[in-house]
């Protein structure tokens, strides 16, 4: 079966660092905290807009790591998407709680600027840096209501019928943009692995 | 995926459930066809890989640099706690469990054919040179159901034999008027092949299969079983994985 594969980690290193931490390893943990970290940090805080929430995210994410690294089988996707998968699971409970209670946050956070490159504390996160500038760059391919549907699946958790009436658009618009934008960013994603 | 029609359908879903798009009834739809077949479960996986490109949509900020010492200081100084049990640390108990089944099947297997001594020699003097492990495979069913994350479906698979040995670990009773049934997913076939009603670890023997690594799913039935799948797949295993 053909290995996964995600363009902003080092697909190799950092399955590894999930068989060390398997194995109780705390340097190989701490190793992968410094690589994913900030891109998790950073993809909490634009689903939560709220610093604390995202710092108790971020916290139960990397635990839950340290539990479950055992349980990680690189041939069913990379390091970096079984990481991403839990963060984001866990955010869009709390997002769906959240509005469950009526309690729904203003997603205009205040502090939603990018890093300092000159404040990254290590080299392995400047690697995931520009790694991730790369596929940034790359997803400005995608067109900007493709996007704006996906944005709104992807961070606030909505659904097809959610996010028709937000947009006020028909809900089969909404599912073919979806199903565009999804075959590009699939396109653009073996581009990158080329 | 032989019909282009049904291609082209499960891709658009595949790509709708990568950002969680799809409803229950489609969404099960596809996961039960990527259990079947391996193209559609390597497309789910490739969407899945997809959305993840997403999360770079983030604008990159660093979290406080104290939050790297409050989570290292937090780690267990033993995962002794962990409820997840690595397959590893589950290797002795399933050779266990398939030496106890392959026994129990052997003492049944000689007292039914007392009388055929030629056959049941060849038969003894097979598993006396222990061959009948030669091969086996021993895999996990994941649960696909949150509630039934705490339990381990554990089966070993020998392809020479199409016989295999399942052991059900921590899995709660099944609920009144119902029976949790095993099948084997063979891609060839045209629907799960049953594999009888899972209440405690035995073997059990199906038809040949096409392939070594056949899936294996846990459904949940009415009392007495099904002819085919009718309930919820909690448990499953694709083919090849």
């Amino acid at each position: 079966m053909e290995k996964a594969f995600h363009p902003a980690v080092n697909t190799d290193a950092d399955e590894h660092l999930i068989a060390q931490i398997a194995k109780g390893e705390r340097s190989a943990f701490a190793a992968l905290y410094d690589r994913y970290s900030t891109p998790l940090y950073s993809l909490a805080l634009k689903m939560l807009a709220n610093e604390a929430e995202a710092q108790d995210l971020l916290q139960e994410v990397f635990l839950s790591v340290w539990n479950k690294a055992a349980t990680f089988r690189a041939e069913r996707g990379s390091a970096f998407s079984w990481v991403v998968a839990q963060l984001r699971n866990r955010a869009i409970d709390k997002i769906r709680s959240r509005r469950r209670h009526g309690e729904l946050i203003e997603a205009n956070a205040p502090d939603l600027e990018p890093a300092d490159s000159g404040t990254l504390s290590s080299a392995d996160q400047c690697e995931i840096s520009e790694r991730a500038r790369v596929v940034r760059s790359a997803l400005k391919e995608i067109s900007d209501d493709q996007r704006q549907v996906l944005r709104l699946a992807y961070f606030e958790g909505l659904t097809q019928a959610e996010i028709a009436e937000q947009l006020e658009e028909p809900l089969g618009t909404i599912k073919a943009r979806a199903q565009r934008g999804m075959a590009r960013l699939r396109s653009i994603l073996r581009a990158l692995h080329e | 995926m032989s019909n282009p029609g049904d291609k082209a359908h499960l891709e658009e879903l595949a790509a709708l459930h990568a950002v969680d798009l799809l409803d229950e009834s489609a969404r099960n739809k596809l996961l039960d066809a990527a259990l079947y077949d391996l193209e559609i479960d390597s497309l789910v996986r490739d969407y899945a890989e997809a959305a993840t490109l997403l999360a770079h949509e983030a604008p990159q900020i660093n979290p406080p640099p104290e939050l790297r010492s409050a989570i290292l200081n937090q780690l267990p100084a033993r995962r002794t706690a962990s409820k997840i049990i690595s397959f590893q640390q589950l290797i002795p108990y399933a050779i266990a469990a398939c030496l106890m089944a392959l026994a129990i099947s052997q003492i049944q297997q000689i007292t039914a054919l007392k009388s055929q001594l030629v056959t049941t020699r060849a038969d003894v003097d097979r598993l006396q040179a222990s061959n009948a492990l030669i091969g086996m495979r021993l895999t996990t069913l994941a649960a696909r159901d949150a509630s039934y994350a705490s339990s381990i479906i554990l089966v070993a698979w020998d392809p020479n034999r199409n016989q295999g040995v399942v052991s059900p670990n921590n899995l709660p009773p099944a609920p009144a008027g119902h029976d949790y049934q095993l099948w084997v997913l063979d891609p060839a076939a045209q629907a799960p092949v049953n594999a009888g009603l899972l209440t405690e670890s035995r073997s059990f023997t199906v038809n040949p299969v096409s392939t070594p690594n056949p899936g294996f799913a846990v459904s949940l039935e009415p009392a007495g079983g099904s002819p085919e799948p009718t309930g919820s797949i909690l448990f499953a295993v694709a083919p090849g994985a």
